[in-house]
């Protein structure tokens, strides 16, 4: 009887297998446009983890000798006007950048999905509480409401992170409401409920894992534009202070020698669209596969 | 009748939403850790004075800041509906005198931005899906998805570096008049745009998919008919429901763009005002955003009717 089921395993595991190697096939086919976005956000990723493996030059001290010195082979990206190579701070910013956006879109994932969930899930006046507040944060723009968190809390990396993250729960907070009011009324949903499990229990077991999905899928398309919220605020002079690389900053401090030196502000600023671009599309795949 | 309850509705609304931004925002002040008076004092918040303890209770006493709680909250609300949102901590001057003389130039900033905006993203929107020409469609999208994701602190930049510095068309900072107009509304126009055309094209897309298309094309009309004449209409409500947002974000982007331009506005008050922890200015930044949204909010969903009169007789769309 085992060695039957053990012969009928594998012929299972292996269409599995060619199945996912078909799709992975298919994909690099039909979406060249996709994988390119994946690769791109696993070098980022890599930068942000261990700059060191991409260069050896120093982001913070630079050399007085080669100040602002236009991209050459030693210098990709060129050099700052204190002669700090410009990729190497590039790569370094990684990890700042990415950091405040992680812990923005965390922060308003968290926040967001609990208020749409005990909205839809508790109904009447708490709905119309919470859904009030929510259409407050709707109507001032992201950005404004950033600033005035950041007005009450001062500046930092942190500090415009957190801001950025509030700013923009309102948008997590809807879907997730949406989304719960349509699996509250599930079937699988009343049966049990009517087979006496306790509230907390329907919430955690039913209704939180059939709902994540497109919340999940919004949150990747959130990333993209909290990552320009968080390096916008970083340009206005509230985020990483100067000598800390950061994209944001740095094309900040390009600013004032941008008349002669342009690579300055292009390089960095052209990482920073080049990373929104990968996670827009593949928030839209994501997207994509709720919807099929 | 049914008409009247729909445009009370919508008014009750916008009234709602406005008073719950100003509460929601003086709690955040009552909860703040720095306290206003101190910050009053001291002429903004980055100065290391001290502060004379006597003096202190004094003006914390004339300005209010002594009473309970819900009596300042009515006070302060009182005040507000009558426009009066106190004074500046940096300047002494009324906040209403301040933010209304940002606001002509960033009006100017904002209209001229959703002008380009809403003709060129209707273009692209339009052109992409008519196009015989399928690489000038797909270009097309890409650009507006190239849109969204640029910063626009970096687009201005660009902007300035190519055609002010490198070409010499168009001056870079501080420019009177219209020349001085032209990049800031393009560089705060575009992802705006970018907005739009992404919408209205996904919108007229899916209208164009409707088998009453295909009874107009039946019936001999031709694509630029079809576009403009039965198509347009139908897909024009989602990206009219977007309005207020774009509105919104447009003010939200100008924040940026004046800066980067160095151009006079709401934007740079706002960045002063949260440098120095100017909170009153802030709060009535905040105020006056959400005020501008719920006006826009508030029309458009008065216009809805005329293009789409099913609107009136369902309750609670949204």
């Amino acid at each position: 009887m085992t060695g039957g089921a053990v012969v009928e395993e594998r012929p299972v595991r292996a269409t599995v297998t060619r199945r996912l190697a078909r799709r992975a096939r298919r994909l690099l086919v039909r979406r060249p446009g996709v994988v390119v976005a994946a690769a791109v956000l696993i070098l980022v990723t890599l930068w942000a983890l261990a700059p060191s493996w991409f260069t050896d030059q120093d982001p913070i001290r630079g050399t007085a000798s080669e100040r602002l010195r236009a991209p050459n082979t030693r210098h990709l990206f060129g050099t700052d006007q204190v002669g700090r190579d410009i990729y190497a701070r590039v790569v370094h910013g990684a990890a700042l950048s990415l950091l405040g956006a992680m812990i923005a879109v965390s922060l308003s994932l968290v926040i967001g999905s609990v208020v749409g969930l005990l909205a839809a899930y508790f109904g009447r006046w708490a709905d119309s509480l919470l859904m009030r507040a929510i259409d407050v944060l709707l109507a001032t723009p992201a950005v404004l409401s950033a600033l005035a968190i950041i007005a009450v809390l001062g500046p930092g990396v942190a500090n415009v992170a957190v801001a950025v993250g509030l700013a923009s729960i309102a948008g997590i907070a809807r879907v997730t409401r949406a989304t719960v009011i349509r699996v509250r009324t599930a079937s699988y949903v009343e049966a049990a409920r009517g087979c006496g499990v306790r509230w907390y229990a329907v919430l955690a077991g039913h209704i939180v894992p059939n709902s994540i999905g497109p919340v999940l899928a919004l949150a990747t398309l959130e990333f993209g534009g909290v990552l320009l919220a968080v390096s916008a605020l970083s340009f206005l002079g509230f985020g990483a202070a100067p000598p800390t690389p950061e994209w944001g900053s740095m094309i900040a401090a390009g600013r004032d020698y941008f008349a002669t030196s342009w690579w300055l502000t292009t390089f960095p600023g052209l990482i920073l669209v080049i990373v929104v671009l990968a996670v827009n599309r593949l928030s839209r795949l994501l997207g994509e596969e709720y919807e099929a | 009748m049914a008409l009247l309850t729909y445009v009370a509705q919508r008014l009750l609304h916008a009234v709602v939403v406005l008073w719950a931004a100003y509460t929601l925002t003086m709690l955040a002040l009552f909860v703040l850790p720095s306290d206003p008076v101190t910050t009053m004092l001291l002429g903004g918040a980055n100065s290391d004075m001290t502060v004379d303890r006597v003096q202190l209770e004094t003006l914390r006493h004339e300005l209010g800041f002594d009473q309970p709680l819900g009596r300042q909250y009515l006070t302060l609300l009182g005040r507000a509906v009558r426009g009066d949102f106190g004074e500046s901590v940096q300047t002494g001057q009324p906040v209403s005198a301040l933010l209304w003389n940002g606001l002509v130039p960033t009006a100017e900033l904002a209209t001229a931005a959703l002008l380009i905006a809403v003709i060129a993203g209707s273009a692209v929107a339009l052109i992409s899906t008519s196009t015989r020409i399928r690489p000038l469609g797909g270009l097309l999208q890409s650009a507006t998805a190239v849109g969204v994701s640029i910063p626009s602190f970096w687009l201005g930049l660009t902007l300035i570096e190519l055609l002010s510095f490198r070409w010499r068309l168009l001056p870079a900072v501080g420019g009177r008049g219209l020349s001085g107009l032209i990049l800031p509304a393009i560089t705060l126009g575009i992802p705006a745009g970018s907005v739009i055309a992404q919408v209205f094209g996904r919108s007229l897309r899916s209208v164009l998919a409707e088998p009453f298309i295909v009874t107009a094309e039946a019936k001999g009309a031709g694509r630029v008919r079809i576009q403009l004449r039965h198509a347009l209409r139908n897909a024009a409500l989602p990206p009219l429901t977007l309005a207020g947002m774009i509105v919104g974000s447009l003010l939200g982007g100008a924040v940026v763009v004046e800066t980067v331009f160095a151009r006079n506005g709401l934007g740079r008050i706002a960045v002063d005002a949260v440098t120095n922890q100017d909170l009153p200015v802030v709060e009535g930044l905040v105020l006056l955003s959400a005020a501008v949204y719920v006006t826009t909010s508030l029309l458009v969903d008065l216009a809805y009717p005329l293009l789409d009169p099913r609107i009136i007789g369902t309750r609670g769309m949204r």
